[in-house]
């Protein structure tokens, strides 16, 4: 543990310093004093924030990680030559890039609330957005890191970290709306259930509707979804899945570390 | 001494070390030479436990390598190149050097040798390369480890740091310990070498003194010895 706080600490310290996590930043602190400009209704201001979230936070996630790893590779390799356990170096190396990330976006999130307080209606359903995209920050950082241990090639790393992207935040739903076009006679809404279920970004969609209980940012899988999870029970599950989604990738990274030629 | 045991390494289909035996020892400067892709390089990233061999043993000290990584401890390897945080200043990332050795050690003597007091507070990324390298210098002999792994050391220096460096090699080969040079260009540095590892396509080609090089070779010339060596084992194969 004390081996892993030496190695998030001195990553945290550069991540920090960097002009990209600045960018990150004011992006969603311009974005949110906009939207509280446009329209004063919390609700209303809450559901674009989450929209963006689930867009651009698995994206940044994927990018700064992909980026930050191919520029550090020959320090983590000065790092492997000394007495320090590998997987220390890759957990502090996670938290380091994550944390980061996750501050970028809560001080980006927040201030623009914090400045409007005096509308603010619901605090669980703030505490969720912020859950919602630290634990998106934690999966595709996790995923990515994954992607980079496995490919040496910075273009190949780069392009499958995109495609991932492309992949869970745009093209998952169209295709599973094309399936239940093609097989709308059949029974499918277990199907849709466990598609959902396996793809973070609608997990962390779903949850975030199921709080707002509003129908603006549904897909079909988020209503399929809602239908069967709209209960106490269902935010559980959804916490207990996002916690398996955000465990796994960053375990088999360990493991792919601990065992790899550098 | 570090022993190298009947290491073989293979990537892919490219079986980069074949049966390797070597000794590296104390009180001496060793050269590990050799042509890209000689192996000499994975080599030295078995010894520093990056990369694993895929049978054989490495000792240091007499203690398998593969029993834990506080062997590391009595390494202080220098990598070609100093990509080190760039947000962070070089009195930071010799700090973070500090902290992960779990070492108080006192960097100022080396920042003195090497002439870097008014650059160590600045962000990594705004220093030149050399005194990048400098730094990269400073975290390898800083810890007055047993043994130094120098990786193409005198890139980037100006003539008056490589002087200094050589310095500081002398001095530690004079304290007993052991530094292990790879490089290209024999002739920057084989003046101050004892011994002198010759690799080709992962086959050990000369591991001897340097003088031995000499006599075998009937050539001055360091250059022009690997070479005649080189030529000589192009026709045996």
């Amino acid at each position: 543990m004390k081996e892993i706080y030496k190695i998030f600490k001195y990553s945290i310290a550069d991540i920090t310093r960097s002009r990209w996590l600045l960018a990150y930043l004011l992006f969603y602190l311009a974005f949110g004093l906009i939207l509280f400009y446009l329209d004063n209704d919390f609700g209303k201001v809450l559901i674009s924030i989450s929209n963006i979230i689930i867009y651009i936070t698995p994206l940044v996630s994927i990018v700064y990680t992909t980026i930050y790893y191919y520029n550090s590779q020959h320090f983590i390799e000065l790092l492997l030559t000394m007495p320090i356990q590998r997987k220390s170096i890759i957990y502090g190396i996670y938290f380091g890039i994550s944390l980061a990330l996750s501050l970028g976006l809560m001080v980006g999130i927040n201030i623009p609330i914090l400045l409007n307080l005096q509308y603010v209606d619901s605090i669980s359903s703030l505490v969720l957005l912020n859950m919602s995209g630290i634990a998106l920050t934690f999966i595709f950082t996790g995923i990515s890191l994954l992607i980079v241990l496995k490919n040496e090639n910075r273009i190949i790393g780069f392009g499958l970290g995109i495609v991932l992207w492309l992949f869970a935040s745009v093209l998952y739903d169209a295709l599973i709306l094309s399936m239940i076009i093609l097989l709308k006679d059949y029974p499918l809404d277990n199907m849709i259930l466990i598609t959902t279920i396996i793809n973070p970004v609608d997990l962390a969609r779903v949850s975030v509707i199921l709080n707002f209980e509003s129908a603006a940012v549904l897909g079909y899988t988020g209503l399929v979804f809602r239908n069967y999870f709209s209960t106490s029970l269902g935010l559980i599950i959804s916490i207990v899945l996002m916690l398996i989604w955000t465990a796994s990738p960053i375990l088999f990274t360990k493991r792919i570390f601990t065992k790899k030629d550098f | 001494m570090i022993k190298i045991d009947n290491i073989n390494k293979h990537y892919g289909k490219n079986h980069v070390l074949k049966n390797t035996n070597l000794d590296i020892y104390s009180d001496k400067v060793t050269i590990l030479s050799g042509p890209n892709g000689s192996g000499k390089t994975t080599l030295v990233k078995l010894i520093l436990g990056i990369v694993f061999p895929d049978n054989g043993a490495i000792y240091l000290d007499g203690e398998n390598i593969n029993a834990g990584v506080h062997y590391k401890n009595k390494i202080g390897y220098m990598p070609q190149m100093p990509n080190f945080p760039e947000n962070l200043t070089g009195n930071e990332i010799l700090n973070i050097c500090k902290k992960l050795r779990n070492s108080e050690v006192d960097f100022t003597e080396y920042i003195k040798h090497f002439r870097l007091e008014n650059h160590i507070n600045k962000p990594f990324k705004t220093l030149s390369g050399g005194n990048k390298q400098k730094i990269n210098l400073i975290q390898a002999f800083g810890f007055n480890s047993d043994y130094l792994i120098l990786d193409e050391p005198t890139v980037s220096l100006d003539p008056v740091s490589r002087l200094a460096l050589k310095e500081l090699i002398i001095k530690k080969k004079n304290e007993g310990k052991s530094i292990l040079i790879i490089t290209h260009i024999l002739s920057e540095i084989i003046d101050i070498a004892d011994k002198l590892i010759y690799l080709v396509e992962g086959n050990t080609l000369f591991d001897g003194q340097i003088h031995e090089l000499n006599t075998i070779t009937q050539s001055e010339n360091y250059d022009i010895a690997i070479s005649q060596l080189t030529h000589q084992y192009e026709r045996n194969i």
